[in-house]
């Protein structure tokens, strides 16, 4: 029994997709061919990308409630600064989101405000300033940047965006195993008080993770504007919720300590035909968030370390 | 008459036996005072008596009748209140809600509070233990002596509920009073005695031989003696306190120290409002410091200021020469200082984790290709080079350390402190803590030898044998402050009377 | 006088905000305007009440977007409506409770059963109940035509709607169950110290349920009340609670971490939330700014009240 729940644990993830790969290819063999494949991975790299970043928080134990915010306000931004800074505009926005990212998880050890609260209030302020900076209105991105035409095409017939996706996320990948930070991070994740006494600096470990996070986002936010050449206020609203179930379905534990960014990445696939999956079978398409709730709630049952939590709260 | 007795009580917890055969009989009307050190059983035998835990063998009986206590409801019923230290009331509740918590009945009608009637129940109570409160004053405005007063009542409204003799326990119900609370709280134990029986547990021997009729002394899980008060001698206590604690003259390896002349850390009139008071030592390097006292006497603390996790403290630390001007452990690692927290499971390892990543998570780095890169490969070669020299009984290194045993986890955890370079200092809470005998000498040869290389160690011990089969100096702690400082262990060692008289 | 400040400090910040918005503005102190201030703290206060109850025991709940949009469609296109043909009265309102109910207590039942934060239960929650609004939606925007829901709003008695009037009365009952009820007494209890409860044989479970449901049906309440204001079944009317209930709750001193704070305080906080909005656009701030604004206000106040927590050694997550 152990041993199987284990396994589940452990290959859930790419049995799910398998499965669920199987049903929707049976039902619409279409979804097979290489280009419909591939303009699904264009279309949600942007929350891909959200998922790859939102793993490093999650493995920390914690929740970074901002990201879609961010990646809104990262379009709108690059959108707003493209005119005068050109390609520049990716970097400055990128860094300047990462730079928030790591104020925020610099907060939540200062302040000692639990994360959720400080995301949550970032989420706010994040798309005020959002809406202020547009005045509630589209945005446009000059066209002819080439980072952002670069962006939105496609190589070796594999959407940019999707290739930055798998970039990253190797680069973090890479990151967690090999080197002393990523060590140190599912350390936090499975005891952080130990690892504190073992003399990890907890700020920088949690300051660097939610600059990751937002960093991603506000890729997020400018693989989006690169599609569609426009973005508003509340752009990627929507994707916070599909970007956490992408993580927690991969198999990283909302206690911490667990899981990984390429398991995320497997998540996010699977959110990924949830959605089409909803689409051919002639559901509303708005039954897919009653699919996500449920699958966030089954996820999190089967993968939270029980022992961690004394009082359920 | 006997009102309650326990009869060859045994109590397991894994590869500990916390109590060993352990009878115990309460006379109607009698205090009895029990006394022993940190992990005798004391507080073991106290949970079995309120029924919070359930004895592996052995009868308890009430009234001569045996009983079985599943649970403190069940104790209730049996005529047995627990008297916290203060933790069972809830601040948010007013003291009349907190009286009646576990005993419901009647305070409310189809949910909704009957004020009137549940005044009038309080009243009765408080004017038990002569508290006059108003009854709706919320626990949060109590003082410490108030509440604990409150916490007698709680027990004494029993009474109406049980026919029959009641049985209160009290767990340390000093530790957070002051003088004049304490003898309030002992005029109303005298007051109560003609209708109940007491049993008294206490760290300070004063008090003990002040309001017992009988002391029970407990050892290493067992009753080693009981004595009337008038037959008491409290030299003869101290010595049956020490117990099996005693040091095997044999196992004494008297150390050829290299202690060095430069201190290499020096605590200068050091304090942690609440904790410890005017704390001052050295430690040279290849020297051991041992520091020994009851729970609560500070003796960890001094560990915790060190290394950069006391919230508030003042006065002024030395390292080598120069002031230590730190704020968290990572800064104390940085400068060479490492630490052994007592509580493994919580602060020690890093539960669902390998072997491998437990050693390598403070210096793992020091073996890398730097920039940040970690090799796994170099590590593997010293983990298990450590795991050889300490002797840790695991599969392989990439086991999870939750699967073994407790004494192999703390050779994990402390190994995670000798995988570095640059260590200077190492401190050591309770290292031998639930561990067997084996696993205790195995610990011993290690920090002895780390001892030899120059490392200092400052140890916090669990028991008198182990402070004084390692220390070169020791350091005992009462309340807070130091009451006794013994040097040059090794030539000349103390009895382990004297450590007792100085610690309760 | 520090320990008054505590105790008070939210109704002395109140207090003061009214003042300051007086005297800076001409506006500000008119009785129209305080209708005004009274007649949008109303929804968020409904909301809060639940909140509280749920807060107070430690727990958290973040569905109330999904439920309010989902009692507000329900409420929509059972009574009579210009889009369906259902009509069963007044009994629309029974109905929806019942359903905010039943949602409050199966996320409570799953927290508690299935050993999961209530974070991640309600976030479930929360988006299950958008995409169940969403799938209940009738296609076109469903009028509510009964003049008894849409007259809440429109009746106005001494200058304010029937929605404050309810929204009082149902204040001053959630006072009387926190302070005289079993279960009220015992939500701070639970919040501060649940273990010591356990052993006291106190039901902890069924309270614990209990305030899930209550906050269930009282985001229902406010997406009934919701329907009223806005006179239709709109998926998104929800939208925009849960940020300004939770920073009212934490405003008025309801402690994240459990065992503090109350209606009374909540409410504080709501009027304290109202002000500020409604104070700083007659200042002449972008309303544009309003939701960082409240992100902001959320991130101190939590801050702020649980500064004195602090230690080294604790765990925030």
């Amino acid at each position: 029994m152990d041993a199987t729940l284990r396994f589940l644990r452990r290959n859930g993830a790419v049995l799910v997709l398998l499965v669920i790969l199987a049903a929707v290819s049976t039902a619409a063999p279409g979804i097979l061919r290489w280009r419909a494949i591939n303009s699904l991975l264009q279309d949600n790299a942007p929350m891909l990308i959200l998922i790859v970043g939102a793993t490093l928080p999650i493995l920390l134990g914690c929740l970074d409630l901002s990201i879609a915010a961010m990646a809104s306000l990262a379009a709108v931004s690059a959108a707003l600064l493209s005119p005068v800074l050109g390609s520049a505009s990716v970097p400055v926005v990128v860094g300047g989101a990462a730079a928030l990212g790591g104020l925020q998880g610099w907060l939540i050890g200062r302040l000692q405000v639990p994360s959720f609260v400080i995301s949550l209030g970032a989420l706010g302020i994040f798309k005020g300033v959002a809406m202020y900076l547009t005045g509630a209105n589209m945005v446009g991105i000059t066209p002819g940047i080439w980072i952002y035409d670069l962006l939105g095409s496609r190589s070796f017939g594999m959407s940019n965006s999707f290739l930055l996706v798998l970039i990253v996320a190797g680069l973090f990948a890479a990151m967690l195993k090999f080197t002393n930070l990523g060590r140190n991070i599912y350390a936090f994740g499975a005891n952080e008080i130990a690892v504190y006494i073992s003399g990890v600096r907890r700020d920088m470990v949690r300051s660097f993770a939610f600059a990751t996070s937002a960093g991603c986002a506000a890729l997020g936010g400018i693989m989006m504007i690169s599609q569609t050449m426009f973005a508003s206020a509340t752009v990627a609203g929507s994707l916070l919720l599909p970007a956490l179930v992408g993580v927690v379905v991969g198999g990283t534990a909302i206690s911490g300590g667990v899981g990984g960014v390429l398991s995320s990445l497997i998540g996010g696939l699977i959110a990924i035909l949830i959605r089409v999956g909803v689409t051919i079978s002639g559901l509303p398409p708005e039954s897919q968030d009653v699919a996500f709730g449920i699958t966030i709630l089954i996820a999190v049952a089967l993968t939270t370390d029980r022992a961690k939590i004394g009082v359920v709260k | 008459m006997t009102a309650f007795s326990l009869e060859g009580i045994s109590k397991r917890f894994g590869e500990v036996t916390a109590l060993d055969n352990v009878s115990l009989s309460l006379n109607e009307g009698e205090v009895l005072g029990l006394i022993g050190q940190n992990g005798s059983g004391k507080s073991t035998i106290m949970k079995v008596m309120a029924g919070l835990h359930r004895p592996d063998s052995g009868v308890v009986k009430v009234g001569g009748r045996a009983v079985q206590l599943r649970s403190p409801a069940e104790a209730a019923l049996a005529g047995i209140g627990l008297v916290h230290q203060e933790q069972s009331l809830i601040q948010a509740l007013s003291v009349a809600e907190n009286l009646f918590l576990d005993k419901p009945a009647g305070s409310t009608w189809a949910g909704v509070y009957r004020w009137n009637s549940l005044r009038d129940r309080a009243k009765a109570q408080l004017d038990k233990v002569e508290l006059d409160i108003d009854p709706f004053t919320p626990v949060s405005a109590l003082s410490f002596g108030q509440r604990q007063m409150v916490e007698l009542a709680k027990v004494l409204s029993l009474e109406e509920l049980v026919h029959g003799h009641l049985v209160i326990l009290f767990d340390e119900p000093t530790a957070v009073l002051n003088p004049p609370e304490i003898q309030a709280l002992f005029g109303q134990i005298r007051r109560i005695k003609h209708r109940s029986s007491v049993v008294f547990v206490s760290h300070r021997m004063d008090e003990i031989l002040d309001i017992s009729d009988r002391v029970y002394v407990m050892s290493d899980g067992r009753n080693v003696a009981t004595r009337d008060r008038d037959a008491v001698n409290p030299d003869e206590l101290y010595e049956l306190m020490v117990g099996r604690q005693r040091v095997n003259r044999k196992d004494r390896k008297p150390r050829e120290a290299h202690i060095g002349a430069e201190p290499a850390l020096t605590l200068n009139h050091v304090t942690v409002p609440g904790e410890i008071e005017d704390i001052s030592l050295k430690l040279a390097p290849g020297e051991i410091l041992g520091l020994i006292g009851v729970q609560g006497s500070g003796a960890e603390t001094i560990l915790r200021t060190v290394f950069g996790m006391a919230d508030d403290w003042q006065g002024k630390i030395e390292y080598f020469g120069a002031p230590l001007d730190i704020d968290t452990p990572a800064q104390a690692v940085a400068k060479g200082i490492g630490y052994l927290p007592a509580e493994r499971k919580t602060e020690g390892m890093i539960r669902n984790t390998s072997v491998s990543e437990n050693v390598a998570i403070t210096y793992g780095w020091q073996h890398g290709r730097g920039a940040g890169l970690i090799s796994r490969a170099k590590e593997r070669g010293m983990i298990e080079g450590w795991v050889r020299k300490l002797a840790i009984k695991t599969p392989s290194i990439a086991h999870r350390i939750d699967n073994l045993s407790g004494g192999n986890q703390q050779k994990v955890v402390l190994s995670k402190w000798l995988f570095g370079k640059t260590l200077k200092v190492l401190m050591l809470d309770h290292p031998t803590r639930g561990l067997d005998p084996g696993a205790r000498s195995d610990l011993f040869a290690v920090i002895r030898e780390l001892a030899d290389q120059g490392l200092a160690i400052l140890l916090v011990g669990d028991t008198l044998d182990e402070v004084l089969t390692l220390s070169d100096s020791i350091i005992v702690m009462k309340d807070g402050r130091v009451s006794a400082r013994i040097e040059g262990v090794q030539a000349a060692p103390p009895s382990e009377e004297d450590l007792v008289k100085a610690m309760v | 006088m520090s320990k008054l400040l505590q105790s008070q400090g939210p109704l002395l910040a109140l207090l003061g905000l009214v003042l300051l918005f007086s005297v800076i503005t001409d506006s500000f102190a008119s009785w129209g305007n305080l209708g005004a201030v009274l007649e949008a703290a109303a929804i968020p206060a409904v909301v809060a009440i639940g909140l509280t109850f749920v807060l107070m025991q430690a727990s958290i709940d973040l569905s109330v977007e999904g439920v309010a949009s989902l009692a507000n469609i329900i409420l929509a296109i059972t009574i009579a409506n210009s889009v369906t043909a259902t009509d069963i009265g007044l009994w629309a309102v029974p109905l929806v409770l019942g359903v905010g109910l039943a949602i409050g207590a199966t996320s409570g039942a799953i927290s508690i059963y299935v050993r999961m934060p209530s974070l991640i239960v309600t976030l479930g929650m929360w988006l299950t109940t958008v995409g169940l609004a969403a799938l209940l939606y009738p296609g076109r925007l469903p009028q509510i035509l009964d003049t008894r829901i849409t007259g809440l709003a429109i009746g106005k008695v001494w200058g304010l709607s029937w929605i404050v009037y309810l929204t009082l009365a149902l204040i001053i009952m959630a006072l009387l169950v926190e302070k005289h009820t079993r279960f009220g007494r015992m939500c701070r209890a639970i919040g501060e110290n649940e273990p010591v409860l356990v052993m006291s044989g106190i039901k902890v479970i069924r309270h614990k349920i209990a305030a899930f449901a209550l906050a269930g049906g009282c985001y229902a309440a406010a997406g009934i009340l919701m329907g009223a204001r806005i006179g239709v079944g709109n998926t998104q009317s929800g939208v925009g609670l849960l940020f300004p209930s939770i920073a009212a709750c934490v405003l008025g001193g309801t402690l994240l971490s459990g065992g503090h704070g109350g209606v009374r305080q909540s409410m504080i906080g709501v009027l304290i939330l109202v002000t500020l909005r409604n104070g700083l656009i007659m200042v002449g701030v972008d309303p544009l700014l309003q939701s960082a604004l409240e992100g902001a206000v959320i991130i101190l106040a939590v801050a702020g009240s649980t500064w004195h927590l602090r230690r080294k050694i604790r765990v925030i997550k």
